[in-house]
């Protein structure tokens, strides 16, 4: 290996991101706003549900429990009352309303003469995590209204009590996961993409004759356009955690070397699979499509970001496996919410390391310096 | 003038079926990307796992965690120790632990006060406050139960009764495999136009145009047109495999609208694409910008983040996006099956939005070229 050939094809190429005006800014500035979109967006708590009552009893109790729903402003928006059945489901279609409580005739006479009563919730299905959230909250509502009639008649003293305790997240703060895990994404994607647009644009400009015609070898060569993604992505790791610690304040629990550590040779594995995948595509824009489709689906699917590992079937489950993504979000999550602990740690860490030396042995074996 | 502009329109069609790699992953991204999202993505609880300590070892206590049924639930077993309480959720085996004290059998035969505790894998978001949800709401209805059959009659409580309309599982395939099928269409639509007329500028061709006799506008709007045929052929073909025999939507009159809705969001977001072009001198850049404008528009759709839940000015923002009408209109179409007299406004809305942004878009980049 020749690193003053390596050094020359690292000077040029950061001379040319100086040049470009445009992309100068934009390798630093895309990561933040997708640290910004993710953190804030992926906000996946569901509050002032908007929602309508058709009160078709209208009396003490009904409205009593009409009150329940209406005062309870952090979930629920009450948008007025309907007269008819088809009037509400009218105003869900429209978008209006994502919810409709039915309160049937005769509701408080079934009550006050011991027998049970039953009101309806009508949900807008369309988003299905949206409506199964609210069903929820109608539940609890309900459930709140019934033990304390209850216990105002003395037919229950006491009751089962749930004392749900969150672990390594008291609070359920999903900003916690969401804001952190933003890392997993942006530092698998952008700098696999930089990666791959660094060695096709050669490629689709046919300045890689020049190379092919140099004595630099294929590693000197491949090994220098990565080190230029490498100390960018590296850059913009420090940025992001800065922000990620400021602007969503969230809690770190593990050592800042090591996770920084940890952080490095996660953008060596994505430069790594961003460079194998410039050996298969011609142009530019196909480096773009195919990158971002490559590693979207491993970093927020298979990662356990968004839904649990546990919860997978058993296909779903082994291919979380088989991607680097899974492993660095276990440090992720260790660092952040978990606390540390180093057995932990250095298996994911070799893991990691070995994910790199694959991506990158094969780039390498692939890459030709001739034409095919 | 329209001889030169179909020549230049079969040019750029067929220079995007020569792009090998582009063309599978185009394919794929409208066939199996789609297909992964349906059964990938499950947001709501489903096969949520979780272990016991039960200390009281009674019947009523086996009786209430039968309760936690598949498929939301799936038990896993009983712990022996309160140490292996911390490993489980520490290594993400289990959602949550329940754990039952040893005197709840005899506590709740006496009418007492009865603890159980609930410990949930903070890590996880979505499902975790579900899975509390859900929890309380099962302890809840043992107890009032349990009480009924002791009493011998019954308890003067208000049920709840659900219908959830369109969905009554309230399964998530469908929903994830349309608004991936949004995504896609938009990055496409963006990415796709500007990286046609940059590839002419960075390998020089630009020239050639200029001293031909064709004009910057047909050159511009052949562009557009070769990749609105191409997006829109993907949407018919993901429409037919994924979403007709995949998720057997019924593909009838109403799904023409729908055809109708995707056309106006194309023609629309080409607009912002010529906007990219226009801001571009080579590929990175173009490919950084595209996601900076993708970002926000998948944001403000309302998709990821439920429109109530925004802050106040995003709310107001929305209004701005052109993927929210087309959107709120696909669901109502495909989902709700409403028919032309709900959705035209979503189809007037998008053209209200469209004209001004590919005016614009148009504007710019003949400046720019």
């Amino acid at each position: 290996m020749n690193t003053h050939k390596m050094k020359t094809i690292f000077i040029k190429e950061i001379k040319e991101l100086k040049r470009d005006k445009i992309s100068r800014i934009m390798v630093f500035l895309l990561p933040v706003v997708i640290l910004l979109v993710f953190g804030y967006g992926m906000a996946l708590d569901v509050e002032k549900i908007p929602f309508s009552i058709l009160d078709e009893d209208n009396t003490f109790t009904s409205r009593e429990i009409s009150y329940k729903f209406i005062n309870n402003y952090r979930y629920y928006t009450f948008k007025g009352y309907v007269k008819k059945q088809s009037e509400g489901i009218e105003l869900i279609d429209r978008n209006r309303i994502r919810m409709l409580l039915v309160i049937p005739n005769g509701f408080e006479k079934d009550l006050k003469n011991g027998r049970g009563s039953s009101i309806q919730i009508i949900e807008d299905g369309v988003f299905p995590y949206r409506a199964s959230i609210s069903k929820t909250y109608s539940n609890i509502i309900i459930n709140k209204f019934n033990i304390e009639k209850l216990e105002n008649k003395n037919i229950i003293e006491l009751f089962i009590d749930l004392r749900i305790r969150y672990w390594f997240n008291e609070e359920m703060r999903q900003k916690n996961v969401t804001a952190s895990g933003v890392l997993l994404v942006v530092l698998f994607i952008s700098p696999a993409i930089f990666a791959s647009l660094l060695i096709v644009k050669e490629k689709e400009l046919g300045s890689i004759y020049n190379i092919w015609t140099s004595s630099i070898s294929k590693k000197e060569f491949l090994l220098a356009k990565q080190s230029v993604a490498v100390m960018i992505s590296f850059l913009n790791y420090f940025i992001l955690f800065a922000m990620i610690m400021v602007l969503f304040k969230t809690p770190f629990k593990g050592s800042f070397i090591l996770f920084t550590i940890s952080s490095f040779i996660y953008i060596l594995v994505s430069t790594s699979l961003g460079i194998l995948i410039s050996t298969f595509v011609k142009t530019q824009v196909s480096a773009v499509v195919a990158t971002s489709i490559i590693c979207i689906i491993p970093s927020i699917l298979y990662s356990g970001y968004l839904t649990p590992i546990s919860s997978m079937t058993n296909e779903a489950f082994i291919v979380a496996h088989l991607f680097p993504n899974y492993y660095y979000f276990n440090i992720i999550k260790m660092s952040f919410l978990k606390g540390f602990n180093l057995n932990i740690f250095i298996k994911n860490i070799i893991i990691l390391m070995f994910f790199y030396l694959f991506f990158i042995s094969i780039s390498i074996a692939r890459f030709r310096k001739y034409q095919c | 003038m329209l001889v030169r502009l179909t020549s230049l329109i079969i040019k750029e069609l067929l220079q995007f079926f020569r792009d090998k790699s582009l063309l599978i992953f185009v394919l794929y991204l409208f066939t199996g990307d789609l297909y992964i999202a349906a059964n990938g993505i499950d947001l709501t609880l489903k096969n949520a796992r979780f272990y016991v300590l039960d200390e009281s070892l009674s019947l009523n206590s086996k009786e209430l965690i039968s309760r936690f049924q598949p498929p939301t639930f799936n038990f896993q077993g009983y712990l022996i120790d309160e140490k292996m309480i911390e490993k489980i959720l520490s290594e993400d085996k289990a959602v949550a632990v329940i754990v039952i004290p040893k005197d709840f059998d005899e506590n709740l035969k006496n009418g007492k006060g009865n603890q159980i505790a609930l410990y949930v894998n903070g890590s996880e978001t979505s499902v975790g406050y579900l899975f509390a949800g859900y929890a309380s709401e099962i302890v809840t209805k043992f107890a009032l139960e349990y009480r009924k059959k002791e009493l011998g009659k019954n308890l003067p409580i208000i049920e709840l009764k659900q219908r959830v309309l369109y969905n009554q599982n309230t399964d998530s395939n469908i929903f994830m495999s349309i608004t991936e099928l949004f995504s896609v269409i938009t990055l496409l639509i963006l990415i796709l136009p500007a990286s046609a007329i940059i590839r002419e500028k960075t390998n020089g061709n630009l020239e050639m145009i200029m001293i031909s006799p064709i004009s910057i506008t047909e050159f511009m709007i052949s562009k557009i047109i070769a990749m609105n045929i191409v997006i829109i052929t993907g949407v018919v073909l993901s429409s037919i495999l994924i979403l007709n025999l995949l998720l057997k939507i019924p593909l009838n009159s109403n799904f023409f609208n729908f055809i109708i809705l995707t056309i106006l969001y194309v023609f629309t977001s080409s607009g912002l694409s010529m906007f990219i072009a226009s801001l571009s001198n080579n590929m990175l850049q173009v490919s950084q910008i595209t996601i900076i404008v993708l970002m926000p528009i998948l944001y403000l759709s309302g998709s990821w983040t439920p429109f109530e839940s925004m802050p106040y000015i995003f709310q107001k923002l929305t209004y701005l996006s052109p993927l929210k009408y087309y959107l709120e209109g696909s669901f109502s179409v495909i989902l709700k099956g409403l028919g032309f007299d709900f959705v035209y406004k979503y189809m007037l809305m998008i053209l209200a939005l469209g004209i001004p942004i590919f005016a614009s878009g148009a504007y710019f980049l003949k400046k720019r070229i």
